[in-house]
């Protein structure tokens, strides 16, 4: 990231409207995060204050208390964590297969990769709905794991391939020579290269999971199968709507994505670079 | 370690190209056998079918007496040595050259001490530990070696190892790679462009053109008596001077014409040119080595008619010698290598080059007389470029 | 014998491929191809998908494609997918080029302007509903306090205005995935190229017009076709915002199919109208796939 591609320095009014820029990412932030500090009375005041006087905690505990919040987190991490790492396990071993090997169907196979991303989802929710109710999985954990394993494997599957891609093959050929086997030349040598691709793929199918609201909304029904963006969203069907608990809640549900962001981020960006560079 | 023969080897790919065609080659057992060939003329695809990367589609592979044709390539008992080296960046050098020997099971003591010994002939000992990306390219090309060597295969494979190497480098490790192999006596096939590494390493170098076997023998025979057009302008550099020429027969006397000059040479100078006579009064294709000219002030008794007169167009001095380009009033030939184009662009401007002793006073616009050393002179068929 | 030694050969190779993708693929098969036929299946059925399932043939496709208000639906989803799409080429790629100069605290703005990707749809849905609050709203509060408004306007129970809450806040949650992958496509052309423009005499303009535009041009062809097509099936953020309303005004696509499958329970109309919106996105994946191909060659 240290190559630079723009000649001179920048122009003077790029500091101003990328600060406005920031700006206006920033107020509505601030704005949730200044509003899961209110408490009940600070919160309808017309007009608002900015920042509250006294600000509390309150709605942090009092959305676990209230509503089975720690059902929904926990029903979020099963599903996100099994879908994700079953995903991914899938998606590494085609990926490599993909790669490395022509086989029949391999072109299509790809094709089909590319195009299930343009489905449209409205288009299975019906057949989802009737295939989990089917099957018994509806209202479940493991029929959510399903749906997300769905739509997670198509995209994790395309971006192994580029992974895989941009190894050289020498080093499976250097590996069949010194004497490995397939399963061999993929756990010791070539896997291990693939770790980078493997961390920004696993955050990319998690922050998909652990975000979809659709299918959630429509496969599942009672409160301790619900999750987080489920459990948020019909908040807000309510009579008088708790937005200082809303928005505390809001922030709950996105910590985990900016922790992973946080940590990931080298890895992910460079992920971005490849992909865009490549397509 | 072991002999091994390639017979009638042939390579077509699925959309019609062949690579290799016929190609036959037999290795004695401890020989170095450079193959040498422009970019595309199927080296490296005869090498990746011997390791077994790529299919064969005709022909048999032996190794010793065991038929490869079947084998993978992970039970081949070949060991190669890659361009870009294919070290497994994840794994320091030790695991790197002990990777093969893990594989074969050999145990952790007896493999540290073999991998020890590979690191100790090839220098790589205070390197063990680190990975291949804190190396500087020549000791990487050094691992690559050491992971070839540390197994004592039946057959050493390597694929343009000097390529990435700087030039200083290069001419080193052509000199260190020669001395293991002998050293370790491990029957060797190399593959490479350059045909100063082919002339300098081999035992015997075999040039391939468009996937056909142009010529093998010994790098001295290869570059004096090249059998075709296309191995004698590729052996050697500068390249050979090859002109069309008209030959007459007069008086035990041969009289090339070259342009609007000529040169005598008598017959008992040509003999090993046995068929020579058959051309009289027609077009050949003559040979000149750059080394094959001398200034003629520099040796004032060469026979007259042995000499040309030229305008000296360029003059590199090097040192140890001087180059003269000078042009030739002579139609030039097309040797068929894709990589000469700057050559060949000369060549057709007739610019003929000779390498003079670096005394010779020859400057830029003047007219010299220049000897030509007649009895090294090649002669060849114009229309099949096979040597008279 | 030959011939038998190279199929052999390949055909081990090819078996050893197709067990590294079996899972994959089975998966693909059984949880993407499955339902996609079922969906066309049930959509030539006039069914409670429980016990009644009377076949009507195409009736549906030809009742969505003659119903004003699908096709009215269809032409707020391209239009706000439309509108979407600029908002984040626009956004994205000024804020791209901006980020790739030599500017100071470039990791600080870029951390800062990735932010608004990290939400969930639901929460960005949330947060703009609090903000476009008639009464305790930000906006509302922002606007009055520069003598903009002197009334509360309920932006949201506007027809014209919601379009714009739903487009703004659909800007501001998508355009960071664009503005990476506009700043990857910039930081891949060589600074030699800008040197050599610059030299000739270009400047900053000349320089983005003649050397970073045409860089960019394969990058940012297939982000719109992904972005439009993305933004084309979405659901959530609108839902959460407007519900489709007022009066239909931010009633995209699938907002429709959802209320016709699972709120008048309609299920063979619902999956017809689904077809068809696959078709659509088929369309644009066409595009996409042959941008594909004609950038590798």
């Amino acid at each position: 990231m240290k190559r630079k591609s723009q000649v001179g320095s920048p122009h003077p009014l790029f500091y101003l409207m990328l600060v406005l820029s920031c700006i206006i990412v920033l107020v509505p932030v601030l704005w949730m995060i200044s509003t899961s500090v209110k408490n009940e009375t600070e919160l309808f005041l017309s007009p608002p204050l900015l920042w509250p006087e006294k600000p509390t905690l309150a709605a942090f505990i009092s959305v676990f208390n209230d509503y089975p919040f720690a059902d929904y987190f926990k029903n979020s991490l099963v599903v996100v964590i099994f879908a994700t790492s079953i995903s991914i396990g899938f998606s590494t071993l085609a990926g490599y297969g993909l790669s490395r090997f022509k086989f029949r169907g391999r072109a299509s196979f790809l094709t089909f990769l590319l195009l299930s991303q343009m489905f449209p989802s409205v288009m299975l929710i019906i057949p989802y709905f009737k295939i989990m109710r089917t099957a018994g999985l509806l209202d479940s954990n493991p029929g959510l794991i399903v749906t997300y394993i769905s739509f997670t494997i198509p995209f994790c599957t395309w971006m192994m391939y580029g992974y895989f891609k941009s190894i050289p093959k020498d080093l499976d050929e250097a590996a069949a020579l010194d004497g490995a086997g397939h399963v061999r030349t993929f756990f010791s040598v070539v896997l291990p290269l693939t770790l980078p691709g493997i961390v920004a793929t696993s955050v990319y199918a998690f922050i998909t999971a652990w975000n979809e609201y659709l299918f959630a909304l429509i496969l599942t029904n009672s409160e301790d199968q619900k999750t987080i963006p489920i459990g948020i969203g019909q908040l807000i069907g309510q009579y008088k709507i708790e937005w200082n608990e809303l928005m505390a809640a809001s922030i709950y549900s996105t910590i985990p994505l900016m922790v992973l962001f946080l940590f990931l981020q080298r890895y992910l960006i460079s992920s971005l670079t490849a992909g865009a560079v490549k397509s | 370690m072991a002999t091994a023969k390639l017979d009638n080897i042939t390579k077509v790919y699925d959309n019609g190209f062949t690579a290799v065609s016929n190609l036959s080659l037999q290795l004695a057992d401890g020989e170095f056998l450079v193959l040498v060939g422009p970019s595309g003329c199927g080296k490296s695809t005869a090498l990746r079918m011997i390791a077994g990367l790529e299919e064969m589609s005709e022909g048999d592979l032996y190794v010793g007496d065991r038929l490869l044709n079947d084998i993978e390539p992970k039970n081949r008992d070949i060991a190669m040595v890659f361009q870009n080296y294919a070290l497994y960046p994840q794994m320091t050098v030790a695991q790197n050259i002990g990777f093969p020997l893990k594989l074969r099971g050999v145990k952790g003591t007896e493999r540290k001490r073999q991998v020890h010994h590979a690191a100790e002939i090839l220098q790589l000992t205070e390197q063990l530990s680190k990975k291949p990306g804190q190396l500087s390219g020549g000791q990487r090309q050094r691992v690559a070696m050491g992971r070839a060597i540390v197994r004592q295969p039946a057959l050493f494979l390597m694929d343009e190892p000097l390529s990435n190497l700087d030039a200083k480098l290069r001419v080193q490790m052509r000199a260190d790679i020669a001395d293991i192999q002998k050293n370790l006596g491990v029957t060797t096939f190399y593959v490479t462009h350059d045909q100063v590494e082919a002339m300098t390493m081999g035992d015997r170098v075999a040039v391939i053109k468009d996937g056909l076997l142009q010529q093998v023998d010994e790098p001295e025979k290869l570059y004096a008596r090249p059998e075709n057009v296309f191995v004698a302008a590729f052996m050697g550099s500068p390249s050979m001077n090859l002109y069309e020429a008209n030959l007459s027969l007069h008086n035990e006397k041969f009289k090339v014409h070259l342009g609007d000059q000529s040169i005598s040479i008598p017959t008992r100078l040509t003999e090993r040119h046995t068929t020579l006579g058959n051309y009289d009064q027609q077009t050949i294709v003559v040979g000149i080595r750059p080394e094959d000219f001398e200034d003629a002030a520099l040796a004032p008794t060469h026979p007259d008619d042995q000499q040309l007169t030229v305008t000296v167009s360029g003059r590199e001095a090097l040192g140890a010698e001087t180059l003269i380009h000078f042009p030739l009033n002579a139609p030039s030939i097309d040797t068929g290598d894709p990589d000469a184009l700057d050559e060949l662009a000369s060549i057709a401007s007739g610019r003929c080059t000779a390498r003079f002793d670096a005394n010779s006073k020859a400057r830029i616009g003047e007219q010299i007389r220049t000897n030509v050393t007649v009895e090294n002179m090649h002669f060849f068929d114009r229309e099949t470029g096979l040597v008279i | 014998m030959n011939k038998s030694r190279k199929s052999l050969v390949a055909a081990a190779r090819s078996r050893v491929g197709l067990t590294f993708v079996t899972p994959a693929l089975l998966v693909m098969l059984l949880l993407v191809v499955y339902p996609l036929l079922y969906g066309l299946y049930v959509s030539m059925f006039k069914t409670n998908l429980l016990n009644r399932w009377d076949f009507v043939g195409l009736t549906y496709y030809a009742q969505s494609l003659s119903d004003p208000g699908f096709l009215k639906s269809l032409f707020t989803t391209s239009l706000y997918a439309i509108l979407v799409v600029a908002g984040h080429m626009i956004v994205g790629t000024g804020l791209a080029v901006m980020l790739v100069s030599d500017i100071k605290y470039r990791v600080v703005f870029r951390a800062l302007l990735i932010l608004p990707w990290l939400f969930p749809d639901v929460v960005v849905a949330l947060i703009f509903r609090w903000i476009f609050d008639p009464i305790f709203g930000l906006f509302n509060f922002g606007l009055s306090a520069v003598g903009l408004i002197s009334e509360p306007v309920a932006w949201l129970d506007n027809p014209f205005w919601a379009f714009v809450a739903v487009v703004l806040a659909t800007i501001w949650k998508g355009y960071p995935l664009i503005m990476l992958m506009v700043l990857a496509g910039l930081q891949s052309i060589p600074r030699d190229r800008y040197e050599a423009a610059a030299l000739d005499g270009a400047g900053r303009l000349l320089q983005f017009r003649y050397v970073s535009l045409p860089g960019l041009v394969a990058v940012l062809g297939v982000a719109v076709v992904i972005d439009f097509v993305w933004w084309f099936k979405h659901f959530t953020i609108v839902w959460l915002l407007t519900k489709g309303g007022p009066i239909d005004a931010t009633n995209v696509v699938s907002i429709d199919i959802y209320r016709t499958a699972f709120q008048s329970f309609n299920f063979g109309l619902a999956s017809a109208m689904a077809v068809i919106v696959f078709f659509i996105c088929l369309l644009f994946a066409i595009v996409y796939q042959l941008m594909v191909a004609s950038d590798e060659t």
